[in-house]
């Protein structure tokens, strides 16, 4: 196959950053942005380099775009059980070939799988990266699996999916999410059913991988000590002999239901106080305009932070002291997400004395909208945390599998402290009146019994 | 979501740590000793590669050096080291602080109090003027000491619920009988209500003094601004500590234990106290530990897990405190096969035991033992934490520096001796939380 590869290189930070508010330090530092490269080859694969030759490791991930929720109510789970099946080795490296390879190296490695994405790590020396792209790509399309793989992982994932459920923060969250998008995907965990999953049979599975597990539907992203020159290189011989799927289905999700209108209630005897939190549902990812992005992230972080006065910490942790700990959160995805606020309630404190905290909080956030300053001090604390989260290579490469999996540009991350330090009193005034509505509101509680 | 628990993780991580400075490029990362004017010791592992200072003062002692009457003062003592310092309010410091994207903290661990920090090297000294007034001037404000102790007591309510947590507080008693090292959450809940702020005063000067002090640093500073900076920090510490006298844990005889609960997975922890380890045994260890289960191809993985499909995840390992030694494993199984489980577990430990590992496992462990190494160095947090618990054992920079090359001399002999006097399942204490059916055969 003739390869054709077009990429573009940038420099992340350099040009996104040149907002006044911003302290000097800070600035200056953020000009050393991430030295990016990104490649589409010409069939089909993306591929993302991110060069970082301070040690000589190397990250490599390999991210599908399929996830739970782009399976069908009634097949939940098969995405993550494949996950699972990707390690039963193939005709060429059957068996633990690939593990071996990567244990005797001191390599670590791992995968994973969210609502939006499957996908691969490997964290090793950065010689034999060659073999390692060799490896991966092999099993893009030369999985062997018998049926006795089968059975024996289906054993491993319902034993994963059995010890989630002794915890029971997984149980509340399982039933909010069962709350919050009735028959819906989203209700359901990544993780599935245990019917759906044990209806699974070697030939549906097979059948899923050739549908997903193809150039055209992935994307790699390695980061590290090694050049865009040299990964694509190998790319091309690896990667990029390997044909496209032509019958690729179109991430069609089903649309979200209405919002229930009654609060989800749980009681367990396994909590010790009762913890409450609303739950603002939002539109899928591709319907929130890139400039309300920043300011959800900047509104949540206030509600966790120490600097707001009005911000469920201050308020209710601090201030009124009738909670042990209060949170904001930001949760995007394609389909749905969430924006939250909650609290863990002292002892004592009823559900009626909750939940007239919680809409105390909400008309507090609501209505307060914070100042420059504080803005001001929030786009410096998010870019020194972004500064020493970049100390991992690692780290910077799932951040840009878990954008572009989903739908996102790569421009939407290295963007993302500029348009952080841009935020104003009236993005925030906006997102506000946009996202925080009665309509889009589901409250989750959780009540101790007696 | 990932098909390899994060059981393993932490001890994968040390030894990589354990390999850092060693060998190929990494040898460039030489730990330096530097020694005050005021006389103050620090590890110092100077690298200018990424715009972060990362320091870590430990004060030897610990929880383990608690009142009897005060379990929990040490941990709510730390807590307190960032609410608030001098003219600061808790608020106040902590928005400082987050602004800037500084660490400072502490944890009061069962064997030493230990102060994080780091910071971004352009905010080094406004973080590190942050840092010294936590030292100089805590406050202790009571409004802040009633935040914190509701916050503990949610911890301690919580393990006092959580299946998970239940069978750790009960194995500990059932390994360790009434040794200060069971953590209890009731005995802790009780003591709780009367802690005042005088009470973190009078433990912040008993733990944390100049004698049991330990500092390690590592990123972008350099041995004269690390050793003014220690000198700073001490001076407003207390000369000495008048150390509690410590008893190492005994031996019990091994016993069963069950809690009945309905879970959709039987919990299982087994292990028993070993007698103290030596420096070479402890090494030899590592080895141990990482041919049964430290990868997706170790024996314990692949025996319980991939072959049977019998876990999610599973661990069994050496597992040390300066007052006790212990061989411990858990995983969780569905009720039905929780026993067969735990029969597997105990087969393959007994293999290893009788036959000592291959020399194809001792191959690779020492071609990956190569490759670890770098791991360590991409978290200046592990390196420093490496440094100050090295240093607080009382072994010099050169136990790190050969500890690679100590690790891939270990040999298969060595390896067996210690499996025989590690994993010897009739000693075995065995804790089970669930339902299992058949119940479990525990020797």
């Amino acid at each position: 196959m003739q390869m054709h590869i077009n990429r573009r290189s940038f420099m992340g930070g350099a040009a996104a950053v040149g907002a006044t508010s911003l302290a000097a330090p800070c600035r200056a530092l953020a000009a050393a942005g991430p030295e990016l490269t990104d490649a589409t080859l010409s069939n089909g694969l993306r591929v993302v380099v991110y060069r970082d030759d301070r040690i000589p490791l190397i990250t490599h991930q390999l991210w599908y775009r399929v996830g739970g929720g782009d399976e069908p109510l009634g097949v939940t789970g098969i995405a993550h059980f494949f996950e699972h099946l990707m390690f039963k080795g193939t005709l060429r490296n059957p068996g633990g070939t690939f593990n071996r390879f990567v244990d005797r190296l001191g390599g670590a490695q791992n995968a994973f799988t969210s609502m939006d994405a499957t996908w691969f790590v490997q964290r090793m020396p950065k010689r034999q990266l060659a073999d390692l792209m060799a490896l991966e790509a092999d099993r893009m399309t030369h999985l062997q699996l018998s049926d006795a793989d089968v059975t024996t992982e289906l054993g491993a994932v319902l034993e994963e999916k059995r010890g989630g459920e002794t915890n029971v923060n997984v149980l509340f969250s399982n039933g909010l999410r069962a709350a919050l998008y009735p028959n819906h995907r989203n209700g359901v965990p990544v993780i599935g059913t245990e019917q759906d999953l044990r209806a699974m049979t070697r030939d549906p599975l097979l059948a899923f991988y050739r549908r997903y597990y193809a150039p055209n539907n992935a994307i790699l992203v390695v980061g590290g000590d090694t050049t865009p020159d040299e990964v694509l290189k190998i790319a091309e011989r690896t990667y990029g002999v390997i044909a496209p799927s032509a019958s690729l289905p179109v991430r069609a999700r089903p649309p979200l239901p209405a919002p229930p209108r009654e609060p989800f209630r749980f009681e367990t005897n396994r909590a010790s106080t009762l913890s409450t939190t609303v739950y603002y549902r939002l539109p899928d990812l591709a319907d929130v305009p890139l400039a309300d992005m920043a300011p959800l992230g900047a509104l949540a972080t206030l509600s966790n932070g120490f600097g707001f006065e009005h911000g469920a910490y201050r308020r209710l942790v601090q201030g009124q002291r009738v909670a042990s700990t209060a949170w904001g959160g930001f949760s995007p995805a394609m389909t749905g997400g969430e924006l939250a606020f909650g609290f863990q309630a002292l002892p004592g404190i009823s559900e009626d004395k909750a939940r007239q905290m919680l809409d105390e909080t909400i008309d507090a956030i609501r209505t307060h909208v914070p100042d420059d300053t504080t803005l001001a001090d929030i786009a410096t604390q998010s870019l020194a945390a972004d500064i020493r989260a970049s100390d991992s290579a690692a780290a910077v490469v799932t951040g840009f599998g878990t954008m572009l999996s989903r739908g996102q540009k790569l421009s939407d991350y290295t963007s993302y402290r500029a348009r952080l330090a841009a935020v104003t009193r009236a993005d925030l005034r906006r997102i506000i009146d946009t996202y925080m509505t009665p309509e889009r509101a589901l409250v989750g509680t959780m009540v101790p019994k007696a | 979501m990932a098909p390899f628990s994060t059981f393993r993780r932490l001890r994968i991580a040390i030894a990589a740590l354990a390999l850092v400075l060693l060998a190929g490029p990494a040898a460039a990362q030489k730990i330096s000793v530097v020694t005050s004017p005021g006389g103050v010791t620090a590890w110092l592992v100077q690298s200018t590669a990424s715009p972060i200072i990362t320091l870590r003062i430990a004060f030897k002692g610990g929880a383990l050096q608690e009142p009897d009457d005060k379990p929990g003062v040490a941990a709510l003592m730390a807590y307190a080291f960032n609410e608030g310092a001098g003219d600061m309010d808790a608020m106040t410091f902590l928005a400082r602080r987050d602004r800037i994207g500084a660490t400072i903290g502490a944890q009061g661990a069962p064997e030493a109090v230990v102060v994080n920090f780091s910071t971004v090297a352009a905010y080094r000294d406004e973080a590190f003027a942050l840092l010294e007034k936590a030292f100089v001037a805590p406050r202790f404000d009571a409004d802040r000491l009633a935040i914190s102790k509701a916050s503990f007591r949610n911890t301690y309510e919580t393990a006092m619920r959580d299946p998970a947590a239940m069978m750790g507080q009960t194995f500990q008693r059932l390994l360790y009988g009434q040794h200060k090292i069971v953590f209890d959450p009731k005995a802790h809940l009780a003591a709780l209500e009367t802690i005042t702020p005088d009470d973190l005063r009078a433990a912040r000067a008993r733990l944390m003094t100049r004698s049991n002090m330990y500092v390690s640093a590592v990123g972008d500073i350099d041995a004269a601004t690390l050793g003014a900076w220690a000198d700073r920090l001490a001076a407003h510490l207390p000369a000495g500590m008048q150390n509690t006298p410590e008893a190492r844990v005994v031996a019990a005889a091994p016993r069963y234990e069950h809690i009945d609960m309905d879970l959709p997975q039987t919990l299982v922890m087994f292990g028993h106290v070993v007698p103290q380890l030596s420096v070479q045994e402890r090494r030899v260890v590592n080895v141990l530990d990482s041919i049964l289960n430290g990868g997706m191809t170790s024996r314990l993985f692949m025996d319980v897990r991939v072959k049977r499909g019998l876990v999610y995840g599973i661990s069994a390992d050496y597992a040390y405190t300066r007052l006790s030694d212990a061989y411990i494993g858990v995983f969780g199984s569905a009720p039905g096969t929780a026993a067969t489980a735990l029969g597997t577990t105990y087969a393959t430990l007994r293999q290893m035991a009788e036959q000592g590992p291959t020399a194809d496992e001792l191959a690779a462990y020492r071609t990956a033992a190569e490759g670890r190494l770098l791991f360590g160095i991409e978290s200046s947090e592990g390196l420093a934490n490496w440094m100050v618990n090295v240093a607080m054992r009382g072994l010099p920079p050169a136990y790190i520096e050969t500890y690679a090359s100590e690790l891939v001399r270990v040999s298969a002999d060595e390896v067996q001796a210690l499996a025989k006097k590690l994993l010897q399942p009739e000693m075995f204490t065995v804790i089970s939380v669930g339902k299992p059916n058949p119940p479990l055969a525990v020797r």
